[in-house]
Order: C-alpha cells, then sequence, then structure tokens
C-alpha cells in the first residue's frame, strides 16, 4: 500500500512539473490551458488510477482525488470538469464493485473544489495577511474531499465496506488531506511567482509606452559616464538628433557645463532621490536652451540608471529675466525720485530758511526807521509840551493849532504801534511755519484759562462770561498750541467787545465723527459765505479797522499752527450771531 | 567818582544814526549826563575803547596811528553792525584786561532767542530788545543805565 502510494506522489510530482511546462507554453490563451490542463490532469488521474492500491477486484484507491481537487481548486470549474470527465469515464470503464463509489468519490472532488475555487477571492486578504490560513485552508479542502470519499465506500455493495473503510481511513483522512495541502502550496506559489512575472511585465509594458509615448523628453542616462542610454521620441523632437545619434553621445556634449560640473551633478541627482537641476542643453542646430531638469535613479534590470525628465524652461527663464530687469529698472527710478525728492526736501529746508532770514531781516529793518518815526514823534511832542506853540506868539514857525498838531502826532505814534504789530505778526506768522517742532500732551483746558486770564487782565470793565470744559487733553506743540489759542481767544474777546457780557465757550465736540476742540463766541460774526477762502489768507479782514482793530494773521497764523500738526480749522458764523472756531491738531499720536 | 567826573563815558555802538540819538536824547531824557561817544561800527568801538590800532585799508590817514584809549564806564552795544558784529566786540571787550569788567548792555532789534543766549554767554550785562514805543525805550534805559552806572561806580567810591 505504501508502495502504491509513493507511487502516486511520484506522478504527482510529475503533473506538476509537467503542468507548470504547458503552462508557459501557452502562456496568455486562459481557454486553452483551461482545456489542456483539463485533458492533462484527467490524464494523469486515470495514469493514478492505473497504479492504485487494490482491496480486491473493482475495488481499488488511488491519488486521483487529489488530481481533481487540484484540477477543480486550480483550473476552475472548466479545467475540472474535462478532468473529472475522463477520469470518470475511465472508471466506469474499469467497472467493478467500486464504480459508484469511485465515481462518487470524482464527482465530490470536483464539486467541492470548485465551490472552494469561488469561494477563495473571499479569503485571499485573509491568507495574504496570515500565510498559515493557506495550510489550514488547503489541508481542510483536502481533509473534506477525503472525507466525502470514505462516505461514499458506504455504496459498496454487500456491506464491503466494513472491509475497506478500516484500510483507508488512514491514508486517505491523514496522508492524503496533507499531500493535497502540499501540492496545493506548490500550485500557489507557482501562482505567485506568474503573477509575478506577469506584474513586472504589465509595470515594464507600461514604463515603457510611457517613456515611448509621453510628450515630456526623456533621457536615461549611465550616472556614471553619462552615456546616453536611451531617448523617447520627445527627446528626439527636443534635440533634433534621433534616438541612434543620441545613443552614441554623452550628457556632457549636451549640457553647456564643464564635464566636471556635470558629473558632480549627475552625481548629486543619483545620491538625492531626486532632484531639480537648471542647466542649459545643446542641440542640434539651435542656440543652447534652459531647461529645467528633473533627475533621479531608476532600477532597469537590476542596473541603477538615471531617468532625466527635461522640460522647456527658455520662457520661463525669459520671463524671469525680463523680470528683473523690470525691477531693476523701476528700482532705479524708484532711487532717482527719491533722490530728486530729497534734492526738492533739501531745497525747500533751504528756500524755509532763506524765507525766514528774509522775514527776518525784513522785520528788523522795517523796524529801525519805525523806531525813529515814533521816538521822534514823541520827542517832538514832548518839547512841543515843554514849550506850547502859540503860547506867548513868539515862536511863530509853528502853527497856532496846538491840539491839531498833537492829533496829528497821536496819529503817526498810533500808526508806527499798528505798522509795529503788522511787522511782529508777520514774523510770529513766518516762524510757526518754520519752526521746530515738539508735540507731547498738553492740558488745553488749563491752558486756555490762563490764555484768558492774560487776556482779560486789562479789560476790567468789561463782563465776561467764560465756560472752559475741564480735562481738553491734546498732542501738539506746546509753544505753537499756545499761540493758536491765544489767537483765537483774543478774537472772542476782540469781536464780543460790543457786548454787554461777552460770552466765550471752550470745549470738545464729535464733528464728523472726530473730535474736535470749538471756542464759540457771542460777537459780531461775519459772513463766512462772503468771506470765502479769504478768511485765513494773510492781510485778510473782515470788518473796519475802526470797528476792531487787527492785522488781519491771527487767522492765517491759527490754521498755520493747525496744519503743521496735520489738524485744521473751520468756521462757523453769521454776523449778529457770533463765531464758533473748530481746530483739532490731526491723528497725532 | 561821580556820575559827571570827566573820567566816566558811555559808549555807545551803534551804525543807525537815528538810534543813536534817540538813545543820546533818552539818556539826557532821564537825567544821565555822562560824556558819551558814539561808535559807528566794531572798529571805531574797539578803538575808542581799548586804543586799538585801526587796521589800515587802503585809506592813508592818520587814524591809522595808535589813539590813546577810552575805557568806557557803561558800553550800550547794537549787536547788528556794518562788518564785525557787535557779538565780536563784546568778546573782545571781555578778552581785554581793561575791559573786562565794564558793564556791557546789548541793545538790539533782535528778536532771536539765540542772540539773547550767544550774548550773556560772551559776557554781557543785560540784553534790551529795542522798543518801537518811545517811552519804553526811555524807562528801559533810565532802567539798565542807572543800574550799571550805579553798580559800576560804587566799589571806586570806597576808600582803598
Amino acid at each position: 500500500m505504501v508502495g502504491a502510494l509513493f507511487q502516486n506522489v511520484t506522478i504527482l510530482i510529475f503533473i506538476y512539473v509537467l503542468y507548470h511546462f504547458i503552462f508557459r507554453l501557452l502562456k496568455g490563451k486562459p481557454w486553452a490551458i483551461s482545456i489542456i490542463s483539463g485533458i492533462f490532469l484527467g490524464g494523469t488521474a486515470i495514469l493514478a488510477m492505473l497504479t492504485p492500491f487494490q482491496v480486491e477486484e473493482g475495488v481499488f484507491y488511488d491519488a486521483r482525488s487529489i488530481v481533481i481537487g487540484i484540477a477543480g481548486f486550480f483550473g476552475g470549474p472548466l479545467t475540472g470538469t474535462i478532468a473529472a470527465a475522463l477520469a470518470l469515464a475511465f472508471r466506469i470503464s474499469l467497472g467493478g464493485a467500486g464504480v459508484v463509489p469511485g465515481s462518487l468519490s470524482i464527482i465530490f472532488s470536483m464539486l467541492l473544489s470548485t465551490i472552494a475555487a469561488k469561494l477563495r477571492p473571499r479569503y485571499q486578504p485573509l491568507v495574504e495577511k496570515h500565510k498559515f490560513f493557506t495550510i489550514i485552508g488547503t489541508w481542510f479542502l483536502g481533509f473534506l474531499i477525503h472525507v466525502c470519499v470514505v462516505l461514499s465506500q458506504f455504496l459498496l455493495p454487500e456491506g464491503r465496506w466494513r472491509e475497506a473503510i478500516p484500510l483507508m481511513l488512514f491514508p486517505f483522512l491523514v496522508i492524503f488531506p496533507i499531500v493535497f495541502s502540499l501540492i496545493c502550496l506548490l500550485f500557489l506559489d507557482n501562482e505567485r511567482l506568474a503573477q509575478a512575472g506577469k506584474d513586472l511585465a504589465e509595470s515594464e509594458a507600461r514604463y515603457r509606452s510611457l517613456f515611448q509615448n509621453h510628450h515630456t523628453v526623456m533621457l536615461i542616462l549611465d550616472p556614471v559616464t553619462g552615456v546616453i542610454l536611451d531617448a523617447n521620441p520627445a527627446a528626439e523632437a527636443f534635440y533634433g538628433w534621433d534616438r541612434a545619434t543620441l545613443s552614441t553621445m554623452h550628457i556632457q556634449e549636451i549640457n553647456t557645463l564643464a564635464p566636471e560640473e556635470v558629473e558632480a551633478e549627475m552625481a548629486r541627482a543619483r545620491l538625492r532621490n531626486k532632484s531639480i537641476f537648471y542647466f542649459r542643453h545643446r542641440r542640434a542646430n539651435a542656440e543652447p536652451i534652459d531647461v529645467e531638469v528633473y533627475s533621479g535613479p531608476i532600477s532597469i534590470h537590476g542596473r541603477e540608471l538615471l531617468l532625466s525628465i527635461i522640460h522647456d524652461n527658455s520662457q520661463r527663464v525669459r520671463a524671469e529675466k525680463e523680470l528683473k530687469a523690470l525691477t531693476e529698472t523701476l528700482e532705479q527710478q524708484v532711487k532717482k525720485r527719491t533722490e530728486e525728492l530729497e534734492a526738492k526736501t533739501q531745497r525747500l529746508t533751504e528756500l524755509n530758511r532763506e524765507h525766514e532770514s528774509f522775514v527776518y531781516s525784513v522785520s528788523h529793518d522795517l523796524r529801525a526807521p519805525l523806531r525813529a518815526i515814533a521816538g521822534f514823534s514823541t520827542i517832538l511832542g514832548d518839547m512841543l509840551r515843554e514849550s506850547p506853540p502859540n503860547a506867548t506868539g513868539q515862536q511863530g514857525s509853528v502853527p497856532n493849532r496846538g491840539s491839531e498838531v498833537y492829533h496829528l502826532l497821536e496819529r503817526i505814534q498810533a500808526n508806527a504801534e499798528r505798522m509795529q504789530k503788522l511787522i511782529n505778526d508777520m514774523l510770529m506768522l513766518s516762524r510757526v511755519g518754520t519752526r521746530a517742532m515738539n508735540p507731547q500732551p498738553i492740558d488745553l483746558s488749563l491752558m486756555a484759562q490762563e490764555i484768558i486770564g492774560e487776556e482779560t487782565e486789562d479789560k476790567k470793565e468789561r463782563h465776561f462770561d467764560c465756560a472752559v470744559q475741564e480735562n481738553l487733553h491734546a498732542y501738539a506743540d506746546p509753544d505753537l498750541a499756545r499761540i493758536l489759542l491765544a489767537n483765537l481767544i483774543s478774537n472772542a474777546i476782540k469781536f464780543t467787545q460790543k457786548q454787554d457780557i461777552a460770552r466765550i465757550e471752550i470745549g470738545s465736540e464729535l464733528r464728523e465723527g472726530k473730535e474736535v476742540f470749538y471756542i464759540r463766541d457771542n460777537g459780531a460774526g461775519f459772513d463766512v459765505e462772503a468771506a470765502g477762502d479769504r478768511l485765513f489768507a494773510p492781510f485778510q479782514r473782515f470788518h473796519d479797522s475802526d470797528e476792531f482793530e487787527g492785522t488781519g494773521i491771527g487767522l492765517s497764523i491759527v490754521r498755520r499752527v493747525a496744519m503743521r500738526h496735520g489738524g485744521s480749522v473751520t468756521v462757523e458764523s453769521a454776523p449778529g450771531k457770533g463765531t464758533s472756531f473748530y481746530f483739532d491738531f490731526g491723528e497725532a499720536e | 567818582m561821580e556820575l559827571n567826573d570827566p573820567h566816566v563815558t558811555i559808549l555807545i555802538v551803534e551804525d543807525n544814526p537815528d538810534d543813536a540819538e534817540l538813545a543820546v536824547i533818552a539818556l539826557k531824557q532821564k537825567g544821565i549826563k555822562t560824556p558819551y561817544r558814539i561808535a559807528r561800527n566794531a572798529d571805531e568801538a574797539l578803538e575808542i575803547a581799548l586804543g586799538r590800532r585801526l587796521p589800515v585799508s587802503g585809506r592813508p590817514t592818520a587814524r591809522s596811528a595808535t589813539a590813546p584809549a577810552t575805557t568806557p564806564t557803561l558800553v550800550l552795544l547794537d549787536l547788528k553792525l556794518p562788518g564785525k558784529s557787535g557779538l565780536e566786540v563784546l568778546k573782545e571787550l571781555r578778552a581785554a584786561p581793561s575791559t573786562r569788567y565794564v558793564p556791557i548792555v546789548v541793545l538790539t532789534t533782535s528778536v532771536l532767542e539765540e542772540d539773547m543766549i550767544q550774548s550773556y554767554e560772551h559776557g554781557a550785562n543785560s540784553f534790551i530788545r529795542k522798543p518801537v514805543d518811545f517811552s519804553t525805550f526811555l524807562h528801559e534805559i533810565e532802567l539798565v543805565c542807572h543800574y550799571w552806572l550805579d553798580t559800576n561806580l560804587q566799589p571806586k567810591k570806597s576808600p582803598v
């Protein structure tokens, strides 16, 4: 019995080898494979039946269940059916007492293995995860097949199973499942190899197609020597050399860098997995062209090669160059403008200085004759007082109109004084515009109180009702702010002189979302519309000088102070309705 | 030494004849009868105060000889002079031993603070901004001149 089994196993190994030979022979023809393997495996089953372990005439046992099982499990329904049909025909032709169980064994093997083949994909993930499951699974299939074989022995006529079953129990339920499992493992391994080969072939084909048909320029290089091993049609078109010519060339001939540098770059590409390079490449009939090269190692047939993908970068390089040139031009323009501005600023500063010194000289030089006029007229007045004209009639040269002479002398002095004020205000206006600023937080309320105190000191005969809001804080140059405030306050005091009670209000309020300070009076007021733009211009007056004295420079000073801080001054007024000035010091801080 | 002592003099350094005259009248009106000398420019002032040789400036004149110095008792000094400025005069008077302690009143039309600061820095005793109004001028002249003349004369009154 052992001898017979040994024979069977030998047959199985033989079929395994032969099977693969056929498989390779008919590669790529699935139908032919199915039919041929079916016939072949059926023949093997017959061969197994010819070397059986004979119990008696017509009752014999062999490895046909294993062969059919393999056929069904690996070949699929078609192979299984063909193999089973052949084996069945042969078994029936042999006849004997065991014909029914023998036939049934074949059918069961076929059915169970085919079902198992159908179920196989479902367990594939499990199998891939646990190798052990393959062994258990195939062993279980073998065991199941052979349990059926053993059970079919009960159909032996005249209760012959009593002798047969004990004999076959051990080989069929212990040895055969293991053998089945082992053969399955062999087949599976082969299948895996075949699959791997197929994958490889597919990937190679895919790669080939990718390389050949892609519109991107690609070269395959020897990373050490720089020999061009392969070039795709896109590369042929790009470089203008055909593949044969390119294959005789080195990349060093194409790259405009020195050969040593190219080799160094290739070494870099080999070491790092992928690198981007910016080169200039030569072409068959054109100027060198700027390219962007993606280079990385690639393994082909066990050789480490370099795949270079080349992009035409000339447009980008040109665009970059243009951009750079543009930026440079722009920078130069900015520089030029800045220089011009600086020169202008300097010129302005000079002009300012010149202007200030001019105003200063003018005021100085104007003051001297003024002083003489005022001084001498005063002295003249004094002299006349000491010896009144025509008092005795002896000083006939002096007109006998004493009071008129004094009056005229007074007019001279008053005018001198007025001119003096004008000069002072002019000087003030000039200096307010040019002096250095030192902005800091100031208490406007306190400042206003002080100024009101000073301005009303010599006007005790008048009645004032002044209201200064508390905690008016501003960020401004204190001296300039004081000048502004003093001008507006003295204005208010001046234009309220006709009121029984002069009301002056100083505070802050929101106007157009901005906090502004105001100074409001119940004075004479004026027609804002008529004043228009001239209101803040120097030497503009809107009242008769007999009525309200003044130089007409005060508001110019006020506006200049506000403007120097980045602020502004506005006014609301109407004749007889009083005046409100609004001012701020800009967004300083 | 009295105010009327012939050795007591006031030196008025003033280029503007009107201003000089106003100053003279002011002194007179305020009863300061001290003799005065008027210098029209810096060189004249230094010549009078220090007896310094005038630089020979092409004009063949006897003034190139050394004139005797008249150390003033009080100097009224205008800052804005033709050529060398009043400030230069101030410096030179302070550098000379004979005039180091002579009271010097700077009289000027300048409104620049800097002029005042520099004047005091270089040893001016008082600084008067010439007012347009003559009465104010009178008042200031009286105040300052009396003060400095009295002060300057005081030590010499004490018996040494």
